[in-house]
């Protein structure tokens, strides 16, 4: 309670009772000028709350309203309000005929022949005798007070009321910015009918359509942005008439062949004239992919795998976002149009949805596009302001030597590459103070970056650019830092919005490759690094995959490594360059797909995040000491087979095994598990073991194991069985069955 | 020198600083109470800065300011918040002035949440009169928080807007007819 004493201090205590008689703050009788700043400082909520206390509140909300970036109102039927907000609070309403219901009813209303009702929470019902109308009215209410950027309708064709859209159209006006089609089937002429009578930007299609998809002509084909989740009856011929902006077809049924003809024909024909991007989605757990069929006759398109480029995408609730994308197929037809083509797997983060890829055509960035992302996406520089502020200080270099050194030594590794940058002196600091004890990575990737690994993150990231784009650089945003290894090139601090990302440091130079590798040695001076990791995303047998593959070998020839296997497709060649010139020691698989048909030698530790194509079979080919499955969808029967297996003789070099699941699939059935295994399952209880094991950077670590299950076969060894799940703090979506192989010494 | 990523996101209080001895005036409020304040805590309200430059340029010596719209107590406020800003940037409120969402440094949020709404009240419009951007800004954000989480009838209590029988209109009227 210091504050009140200061208060009291300030005020005196007579003039603080004599202020506390008027509870209230009259906000009405505020100056025009603040009144405005106080209503553009309510949150939404509230701001509707305002709206509806009198006529002149609600013209003042609809007067001093500021166009929101991203409101988002939600219209339904049955007759239902949603408004999404900034700060992502909602706010329902239900539209129901009139009822007797008297209790909690608002005084205030958009309709005097309706009456609102608080359902508690932001969750209100009104009653009326037409609540479509209603909806409507209160729709328009909120759009001219919070003047909504994006109007989503989503609905179930086959039960909508045939006046909705009539209805809609009087108080709202024809402009539906996002139409989302629900439920399980819509006819295709009623959606033809609706697509001609309302302005659509973005039309998302989430069920089959039935009848005959050919009437389909100029609609849903010249629509801003399109995206259809079972767009089954579409054909070829439709997708070369297509000119959305954007267009998306989730689950589509077209096959390698059929991809790869619309690739040639979009050359050949000259159709798709406005279409700027096309991605075919298709599920990989029903069709295998050969992209060497997709992409035949591409082998010799332009394409630089050093290139990143930003395209305008959009994302699932089909608005505006930024993709940036390396390498690519770029493709010029005899018109001068020219095409992207890439394909996207799912990332690592999506880990319920890892069942796809996409093959996506898109157009490449005009200089127009690109002053739009500028406009929308590059953030503008700080104001020169907020430069001036008093942040606190504290003069570290004036502290003893010795303190300075401790100072310096504590700095984590995005900090203490942060210091050194800020003159000669704190480099200096930094390389005479390397701690030893953090357990730092550096991490190579093709192509060229390098990654200082912290707790199995990534601290500092540095791209290597070649200096013929240098254009480009000057469109990225950063601040030219002092440090670099080279006085021929640059490099480039990446401001980024979001704490949480990694600093991102871009060096402009002229051989990329080159300049990594010096890069890595100059930060070994920062640094103490316990290992390195080699990350290849672009698996191409050329000459600059084979000099950066050779400088790392002459760099590191001694050193044994974990190899990281990154990028949608993975071809034998490279990888076979890769493991014939290298020690690898450890195999790391971060690609969904295709891991089967990759020949690979003998690895002590192999670990593939995403193994849902992986079986007992391949689990017996892969004769590595170390297996660790994640996203495994392997069950308990097929374990129990090797279990029965194992305890028969066989699996002779089966040392260790981990198999992580998903809760979504069934938990662990010990009956199916157990079963000719162990008779009894008791538990073995008491002092902890410990069991060797590789963490997610791929050091060798041990684990502590309390509870484990043991079958011991004639011959002596020892399989036990123990389970881990996710540590309390993180969030629980996994758990593991894990199985070591001991033999006892006796 | 590559900026520490979450540097400069948000406005930082003042600091004290090693500075010129302070230029002491006096300030009369509009019922006659005689204040003291630091020139430099009354540069952050456009209207004195204006009157305390016109004294500088024709070199007559300041000997009091008068406030006339502003009674003493609220006087105290302003100047009390003043004297705990006279470090800062105005810049920095002019800038802020125009952003979605306002921070309130903790001093401040202590300062304006602790006062009773009367109190808040005159000093907005003090504020106002004076021409104080960076209060304006705190106040106005206070205002605004305290109406969240308030029902309709809560804030209609709250901000003093009269009940519907109470207005022109029928508590049924539409409110665009």
């Amino acid at each position: 309670m210091k504050f009140l004493e200061e208060l009291l201090r300030i005020l005196g205590p007579s003039e603080l009772k004599k202020s506390k008689k008027s509870k209230g703050f009259p906000v009405l009788k505020l100056p025009i000028v603040v009144l405005e700043m106080v209503l553009k400082q309510l949150d939404p909520v509230e701001r509707f709350k305002f709206s509806v206390l009198s006529k002149h509140t609600n013209h003042l909300c609809i007067k001093y309203t500021s166009k929101g970036s991203d409101r988002i109102i939600g219209i339904t039927w049955p007759p239902g309000l949603s408004i999404l907000c900034e700060d992502e609070k909602l706010v329902t309403f239900g539209f129901q005929e009139k009822s007797n219901r008297t209790n909690s009813i608002m005084d205030q209303n958009v309709d005097s022949n309706a009456t609102c009702h608080s359902k508690g929470g932001e969750d209100y019902v009104v009653y009326s005798e037409n609540p479509l109308e209603q909806a409507m009215k209160w729709a328009k209410h909120f759009n001219d007070i919070f003047q909504f950027n994006h109007i989503l309708v989503q609905i179930n064709l086959s039960e909508m009321v045939d006046d909705f859209f009539e209805i809609y159209k009087t108080l709202m006006g024809p402009r539906v910015t996002h139409l989302k089609l629900s439920g399980t089937s819509a006819d295709c002429g009623q959606l033809l009918e609706l697509l001609t009578s309302v302005q659509i930007e973005v039309l998302l299609i989430r069920t089959s359509i039935s009848g005959n998809l050919n009437d389909f002509k100029n609609f849903p084909y010249r629509l801003p942005v399109l995206r259809w989740e079972k767009p089954d009856g579409i054909t070829i011929e439709n997708i070369l008439n297509m000119d959305c902006d954007f267009s998306d077809l989730r689950d589509s049924k077209f096959t390698d062949e059929e991809l790869n003809m619309i690739f040639h024909e979009w050359r050949s024909s000259g159709n798709n004239v406005k279409l700027k991007s096309l991605s075919i989605k298709r599920n990989y757990i029903r069709e295998n992919v050969n992209y060497d069929v997709i992409y035949q006759g591409m082998e010799n398109e332009n394409q630089d795998l050093m290139l990143k480029r930003i395209f305008v995408w959009r994302n699932e609730a089909g608005n505006e976002c930024e993709l940036i994308l390396q390498g690519g197929f770029d493709v010029t037809r005899d018109d001068g149009k020219t095409l992207t083509c890439f394909t996207m797997v799912p990332r690592d983060q999506d880990l319920e949805d890892l069942n796809w890829h996409s093959i996506n055509f898109h157009k490449i960035m005009s200089p127009d596009l690109w002053k739009r992302l500028k406009e929308h996406f590059i953030k503008p520089s700080k104001p020169e302001l907020f430069k001036k502020s008093s942040v606190p200080t504290f003069p570290v270099l004036k502290l003893p030597t010795l303190v300075v050194d401790i100072v310096v030594a504590h700095l984590e590794p995005t900090e203490r590459f942060n210091f050194s940058n800020q003159s000669k002196y704190t480099a200096i600091l930094c390389k005479r103070t390397i701690p030893k004890d953090q357990k730092l990575s550096l991490m190579f990737s093709y192509p060229p970056a390098l990654s200082i690994m912290y707790n199995a993150r990534e601290a500092v990231i540095f791209n290597f650019y070649s200096k013929s784009i240098r254009t480009d650089k000057d469109q990225m945003l950063g601040l030219v830092v002092n440090q670099t290894v080279n006085k021929k090139s640059e490099c480039v601090f990446n401001l980024s919005a979001n704490p949480n990302c990694p600093d991102v440091y871009h060096v402009f130079c002229k051989k990329p490759v080159k300049e990594q590798f010096e890069w890595a040695k100059h930060l070994g001076t920062f640094y103490h690094f316990d290992n390195n990791q080699l990350k290849v995303s672009f698996w191409k047998m050329d000459k600059k995959f084979k000099t950066f593959v050779e400088t790392f070998k002459t760099t590191f020839d001694s050193t044994t490594f974990q190899l990281i296997i990154g990028a949608d497709c993975v071809f034998q060649k490279p990888l076979e360059h890769v493991f014939d010139k290298l020690i690898v020691q450890h195999g790391t698989w971060i690609l969904p797909l295709m891991t089967l048909k990759l020949r690979t030698p003998r690895l002590h530790f192999y670990r593939l995040d995403v193994s849902t194509n992986i079986d007992i079979k391949d689990i017996r080919r892969m004769n590595s000491d170390y297996i660790d499955l994640r996203n495994s969808t392997i069950d308990d029967e097929d374990l129990n087979e090797m279990l029965v297996e194992w305890k028969n003789g066989q699996l002779e070099n089966l040392k260790s095994l981990s198999i992580r699941r998903n809760y979504s699939y069934d938990a662990v059935a010990f009956n199916a598990l157990f079963v000719d295994f162990l008779s009894l399952p008791k538990p073995t209880w008491g002092s902890a073991r410990y069991f060797d094991w590789f963490d997610d950077d791929g050091k060798e670590t041990k684990i502590q194991i309390n509870i484990a299950y043991d079958c011991v076969r004639e011959d002596g060894k020892v399989l036990t069985t123990f389970f881990q799940m996710p540590p309390d703090d993180e969030e629980q979506t996994w758990h593991s069955l894990n199985f070591r192989v001991t033999t006892p010494n006796v | 020198m590559a900026p520490k990523k979450n540097s400069a996101k948000r406005p930082q209080p003042s600091t004290p600083k090693p500075s010129a001895p302070a230029r002491i005036v006096k300030v009369q409020s509009s019922d006659g109470h005689i204040l003291q304040a630091d020139v430099r805590a009354l540069l952050l309200s456009s209207t004195l800065a204006a009157t305390i430059k016109g004294y500088d340029d024709e070199n007559k010596p300041l000997e009091k300011l008068e406030v006339n719209n502003v009674v003493g107590f609220t006087l105290k406020l302003v100047l009390e918040w003043c004297e705990k800003h006279k470090e800062d940037d105005p810049a920095i409120a002019q800038a802020e002035k125009d952003k979605k969402n306002i921070f309130i440094p903790s001093w401040d949020r202590h300062f304006l949440t602790k006062l009773p709404m009367g109190n808040l009240f005159d000093l907005i419009t003090a504020a106002y009169h004076l021409d104080i951007t960076g209060l304006i800004n705190y106040g106005c954000k206070t205002v605004a928080n305290s109406a969240k989480g308030k029902s309709t009838e809560e804030m209609r209590e709250l901000f003093g807007i009269p009940e519907p029988w109470e207005q022109p209109s029928t508590s049924t009227a539409t409110w665009d007819d």
